[in-house]
C-alpha cells in the first residue's frame, strides 16, 4: 500500500453480534477477561525451541536470526508502546499459555 | 474457498548460522515488523454489540509504501453466532492511500486445515485479488472485508498482502 509516510497503518477485526452493526469501524475494544490472545513469553519459547535466541526480558523485547540471503540477519521484536491491547491483558503475559 | 494445493512435505533445516555478534548488521528498529501471536484470538463472552478484536498499527516508512502480510485468526466462544469483519484504515489520515495487488485467502475449517490452507495458499501465490485488486481509499477512509459470519466454537481465519 501506498500513503503519507509516518501515518500509522492499522489493520484489525471487529466482531459484532449484528452484521448490519459494524459499529462505524471503531468501536470499543474488548476488556480484559473477554478475550485470551497469544502471549509474548510462549513466543518467546516458541523461538528458543527451534534454536533461536531470546533476551533474558523477553516480555517486552526478544532477537531472532532471520538467516536469508540478501535479509537482515538479525531482528529485534519490540512489543511497542502504542499496542493498547498490552496493558492489564491476561493473553499477553502468559497466564492462558 | 479455494485451496486446492498440495500439502507440501515439511523439510526440516539446520539451526541458524552465525551469533548475535552480527547485530550490527541488522535493519534499525522500524523498518521491518515482525508481530508474533501463538494463538488465535478466542473471543469470549462480552455481552452485545460490535468490539474491536486486536489491532496491529505499522507507520508508512519514509518512502511512503508499505508491504504488509497479516494472518488473522479468530475464534467465537461467545456461545451464540456472531460475526466478524477485517478493517483496513490510516489512522488519523487526512490524507488518501492507495493499494495495488491486494490479495487474501480466508478459511473457516478447523484450525489446523484452515492454516494449510492459507499458508499453502500463500506458497503457492494463490491468493484472491480482493476486486481487481487496485483501489484508493478516500482521506479518513476505512477498507472493510466482510462480515462473516461466525457460529458459536467456529474459526475464521485469514491472510492479506496489501
Amino acid at each position: 500500500m501506498t500513503g503519507t509516510p509516518e501515518k500509522l497503518f492499522e489493520t484489525y477485526a471487529i466482531v459484532t453480534d449484528d452484521p448490519a452493526n459494524l459499529g462505524t469501524y471503531a468501536s470499543p475494544i474488548l476488556d480484559s477477561g473477554t478475550h485470551i490472545r497469544g502471549s509474548w513469553p510462549h513466543c518467546a519459547q516458541r523461538v528458543a525451541s527451534q534454536t533461536l535466541q531470546a533476551q533474558a526480558n523477553q516480555i517486552a523485547t526478544f532477537e531472532l536470526a532471520l538467516g536469508q540471503a540478501g535479509e537482515p540477519d538479525r531482528i529485534r521484536i519490540q512489543k511497542r508502546t502504542e499496542d493498547e491491547h498490552g496493558k492489564d491483558n491476561e493473553g499477553l503475559y502468559g497466564v492462558d499459555t | 474457498m479455494a485451496c486446492p494445493q498440495d500439502t507440501r512435505r515439511p523439510v526440516f533445516v539446520g539451526p541458524p548460522e552465525g551469533t548475535f555478534a552480527q547485530w550490527a548488521s541488522s535493519d534499525a528498529l522500524g523498518s521491518r515488523w515482525l508481530v508474533v501471536s501463538s494463538a488465535p484470538e478466542s473471543i469470549l463472552n462480552y455481552g452485545a454489540g460490535p468490539r474491536t478484536l486486536y489491532k496491529v498499527r505499522i507507520p508508512i516508512p519514509a518512502s511512503g509504501h508499505l508491504d504488509l502480510r497479516t494472518y488473522l485468526w479468530h475464534v467465537n466462544r461467545t456461545g451464540s453466532q456472531r460475526y466478524i469483519a477485517f478493517v483496513l484504515r490510516l489512522e488519523n489520515a487526512s490524507t488518501a492511500w492507495s493499494y495495488t495487488g491486494f490479495r487474501k485467502e480466508d478459511a473457516a475449517q478447523g484450525i489446523v486445515a484452515a492454516g494449510i490452507c492459507t499458508v499453502a495458499a500463500h506458497l503457492y501465490g494463490t491468493l484472491s485479488l480482493v476486486g481487481d485488486g487496485t483501489g484508493e481509499v478516500a482521506a479518513n477512509g476505512t477498507l472493510v472485508l466482510g462480515p462473516y459470519t461466525l457460529t458459536n466454537n467456529a474459526f475464521h481465519g485469514a491472510v492479506h498482502e496489501v
